[in-house]
């Protein structure tokens, strides 16, 4: 678990890439334990302890873990892709960022 | 070594009260290395005889709600309903004005689904705490009736906004039932709905401090 999270992080870390969490353990303290144990760097929004917070409530998430991909302009590209894929979708927004410095 | 152990346990049930007997059991079942059904079968047993000997006490009644949530495990055999129903009267019977009765809203799933509503309005009339009254109001909006969910939201709102929902509020929960986003605007090619939240140690959050950025916004939890 956490293991693709991390090599993304990892990899991406000098570049304009953040990996944001919305969490739904059952308390700060449940969290937190997991973030030590766990070793988990990336930033996470707290959810209202529990399955069904207020965050995942408005974004009608049902299934857990679900991700959306958004890109430098706050628009959703991806949603829902995980393994290679979620790397490929990253990886191709990354180049659109970097094909907008050189331009400007 | 196992009388020991025993004769150990028992000479500490008996200089404490029934609470720390109730917490070492609770440390037992999450200790435990069982499956969770597993753990149902194995704990069931203990869980009852500590609530009938503790009768009347709250920590009595914490084990017959853990008792009642966990008749869960008995669905497949068909005999949760009935379970559930009997645990459900007692505990309405013996403990109508206890505070925890609000866990009976989170429990909702083991109960038939037509006599949801029976039960809940059952508790909200007997119960004197705005707490559980706000957990019963909630519990019916979001279990039983759609129809008039938001009006009830509504109603949770005004009434017992500020009073606290798992570790959020029931103005905040209400809130987001009210107005999710519609499907429509979390579409691929649709600007991402802000987000603004806290984090673990409750510092401020927001997804929109990270524009400039790539994002991957992942929705997760350890389980």
């Amino acid at each position: 678990m956490y293991s693709h999270e991390r090599s993304l992080v990892k990899r991406l870390a000098n570049k304009p890439f953040a990996l944001i969490g919305v969490n739904s353990d059952s308390s700060r303290d449940e969290l937190s334990e997991v973030l030590k144990q766990k070793n988990l760097t990336w930033r996470s929004f707290f959810d209202g302890g529990g399955i069904g917070g207020p965050i995942a409530t408005r974004w009608g998430v049902r299934g857990w873990p679900t991700i959306y991909v958004i890109d430098h302009k706050g628009v959703i590209r991806y949603k829902g892709v995980r393994g290679g894929d979620l790397d490929h979708a990253v990886d191709t927004l990354l180049a659109e960022v970097a094909k907008r410095s050189r331009r400007m | 070594m196992q009388f020991l152990a025993v004769a150990t346990l028992v000479a500490a049930a008996l200089v404490q009260g029934p609470k720390d007997e109730l917490a070492a059991l609770q440390a037992k079942v999450k200790a435990s290395k069982l499956g969770y059904q597993a753990k149902y079968q194995e704990f069931k047993p203990a869980f009852e005889k500590f609530a009938a000997e503790h009768e009347g006490t709250e920590s009595a009644l914490t084990a017959r709600l853990w008792l009642l949530q966990q008749t869960w495990w008995l669905r497949r055999s068909g005999k949760m309903e009935a379970a559930a129903t009997k645990i459900a009267d007692a505990i309405l019977e013996r403990y109508p004005k206890s505070k925890q009765l609000a866990m009976i809203g989170d429990y909702h799933y083991v109960l038939p689904k037509n006599k949801k509503a029976e039960y809940f309005g059952r508790i909200l009339k007997l119960t004197p705490h705005d707490e559980v009254k706000a957990a019963m109001v909630f519990a019916t909006a979001r279990y039983t009736r759609p129809k008039n969910a938001n009006a009830l939201y509504r109603k949770l709102i005004a009434k017992y906004g500020k009073l606290p929902y798992r570790a959020t509020t029931y103005a905040d929960i209400a809130n987001a039932l009210l107005s999710p986003h519609p499907k429509s605007a979390l579409a691929i090619g649709q600007p991402a709905p802000d987000i603004t939240g806290t984090d673990v140690d409750g510092h401020s959050l927001k997804l929109s401090d990270y524009r400039g950025k790539v994002i991957v916004l992942d929705f997760w939890g350890d389980w």
